[in-house]
């Protein structure tokens, strides 16, 4: 199981890169909101929100395609949400749903295609989240591609024994989850005890310094939120 | 179940957000306090093997496959509190790094799966685990769980203004049901399978046999009867609602308000600042302020209840 390409791209050197990642979880959430608050956004406003948004991509040398084309993951499942809505009669609000999620979505692969898990984890840190949910983030994200791969690895070797349907093949596949339970249980004790060896003293979030807010990230701060309500009056 | 942004109406998910982050909080030091240090690993890996676990396939049938949700089964493992912050901290990761779920609709989500999925399946379990109807309070924890999220997301679609025809909310509930009984049946098969190769596991969650037996056997029942209850109302709710929608619409007119409107915005109504003249900003700024205001309740709440307990010990 691979990493999501945001997780390879989010280790360049651009402008957006280095941006401080509490600057940019404000900013994300503020356009997410703004965008939100839009109750029935004209073709320019969302045209605006698009090619700032591809703007910013650019300026992160993100692969700007293929980051539209990743976004479109949620279209599907919109779409048809979308289209129930069109069937009830409600057209426009139908289109203003898809076109929205389009943008959201578009704006969170941005946010983390140019955020390193860490530091994002750092600055949700920052704003309070509670510790232990932080750590846990990490940790998940950590041991999902070790664990998956596993996943992964026995679900082929039972395709390769001549695993196929029935009732035993459910019982096969419970018994995977078992096995993959008892590996993560075993495997939970041994990283404890790596942590331990490595100076683990209860406290996981602390890799990423976080320097105090400097005047060109508050006028970074300040130009973007006024950006995002100048919108609503476009 | 995953909501994505922009399909609830902004009172809808500003207001289940400003119920989720205090719950959560709550959920986490809950659970810092059954946990030492040397769990924190075990809950992130947990959290990691929900994940790869989602990716096994069991054969169902008829071709098609279904897969664990894991709530339930989390629950039985690490114990509730844990179990509702690992999967609140999957959601983190599921709607930043996969796209999948929205990142303002984290509230409505986490309520939905997270905290009434984990509750509504470890209430069942919990109530038969040490009596010999202990697999049927597993599988009734599995559906309920699943069911429950499903209830509460079509129910938040339903209050942000999408009315559903009838037949298709009868087959949206119609497939919640099916994935739940499977969702059921695969927790009692998986929980099966982990307990022969871990005898004992769960013991750190529902105690020893022996000695829960008192215990478990009243309260948790009449809770489970509760919760059993409040699901089916909440079902018949939603079907009532979308089959009456015009009459649920002449009820909350005559209670004076309207579909479509925050419930935090009444007091500040009169405080619209004319000023600056615009509509959306003083709906918006009502908003700010009305989660604010929930803030500070939850605040003030959460440290005049510690001063509480603090005097009592």
């Amino acid at each position: 199981m691979r990493q999501p390409a945001s997780a390879r791209w989010s280790n360049q050197a651009t402008f957006i890169h280095s941006l401080d990642a509490r600057i940019k979880l404000i900013l994300l959430l503020s356009f997410l909101l703004s965008i939100a608050l839009l109750r029935a956004p004209s073709a320019l406003q969302l045209t605006c929100c698009l090619l700032a948004l591809i703007a910013i991509a650019a300026a992160a040398r993100l692969p700007i395609l293929r980051v539209l084309r990743a976004s479109l993951f949620v279209v599907p499942f919109v779409g048809l949400f979308s289209l129930l809505v069109y069937l009830t009669g409600d057209a426009s609000r139908a289109w203003f749903i898809l076109a929205k999620s389009y943008l959201s979505a578009f704006s969170v692969l941005i946010f983390i295609s140019s955020t390193p898990l860490p530091r994002l984890l750092a600055a949700a840190r920052f704003f309070r989240l509670p510790a232990l949910l932080v750590e846990v983030t990490q940790l998940i994200y950590r041991y999902l591609f070790v664990l998956g791969g596993e996943a992964r690895a026995m679900q082929i070797a039972f395709r390769a024994r001549g695993g196929k349907s029935g009732s035993r093949a459910v019982h096969a596949a419970s018994g995977m989850v078992a096995v993959l339970f008892t590996r993560s249980y075993e495997k939970a004790a041994m990283i404890h005890k790596a942590m331990c060896s490595r100076g683990f003293s209860g406290n996981l979030i602390q890799a990423v310094e976080l320097s105090p807010f400097g005047l060109q990230e508050g006028a970074i701060l300040c130009a973007g939120i006024a950006l995002l309500i100048g919108l609503h009056f476009v | 179940m995953h909501i994505p942004d922009n399909f609830l109406s902004p009172p809808v998910w500003a207001t289940l957000d400003g119920i989720a982050i205090p719950a959560v909080a709550y959920v986490s030091r809950q659970a810092q306090r059954a946990t030492d240090n040397s769990r924190l690993p075990l809950l992130g890996v947990m959290g990691a093997f929900v994940f790869a676990a989602q990716m096994i396939n069991f054969p169902v049938g008829l071709g098609t496959s279904g897969h664990l949700v894991g709530g339930t089964l989390l629950a039985c493992l690490i114990g509730p509190w844990a179990a509702a912050l690992v999967i609140t901290s999957i959601l983190i990761v599921q709607a930043l790094v996969f796209q999948d779920g929205g990142v303002l609709a984290l509230g409505p989500n986490v309520i939905n799966m997270a905290l009434m999925g984990v509750l509504f399946g470890y209430l069942p379990a919990r109530a038969f685990f040490h009596t010999k109807w202990k697999s049927y309070g597993v599988f009734a924890g599995g559906c309920c769980s699943v069911l429950a999220s499903g209830v509460l997301a079509l129910s938040e679609l339903t209050l942000s203004g999408i009315r559903m025809p009838g037949t298709l909310l009868g087959a949206s509930l119609g497939l919640f049901t099916i994935n739940a009984i499977l969702e059921g049946a695969i927790t009692v098969s998986v929980l099966r399978a982990i307990e022969r190769l871990n005898p004992g596991i769960t013991d750190s969650v529902f105690g020893k046999t022996e000695s829960i037996g008192s215990y478990s056997s009243r309260w948790p029942k009449a809770v489970a009867g509760l919760a059993a209850a409040s699901l089916v109302l909440a079902a018949g709710g939603v079907l009532i609602a979308s089959t009456l929608p015009d009459g649920l619409e002449n009820v909350a007119k005559t209670l004076g308000m309207r579909f479509g409107q925050p419930a935090f915005v009444s007091p500040l109504r009169y405080y619209r600042i004319e000023a600056f003249g615009s509509e959306w900003f003083s709906r918006t700024a009502a908003g700010i302020f009305g989660l604010v205001l929930i803030y500070v309740i939850c605040a003030l709440g959460g440290h005049l209840l510690a001063r509480a307990r603090r005097s009592y010990s």
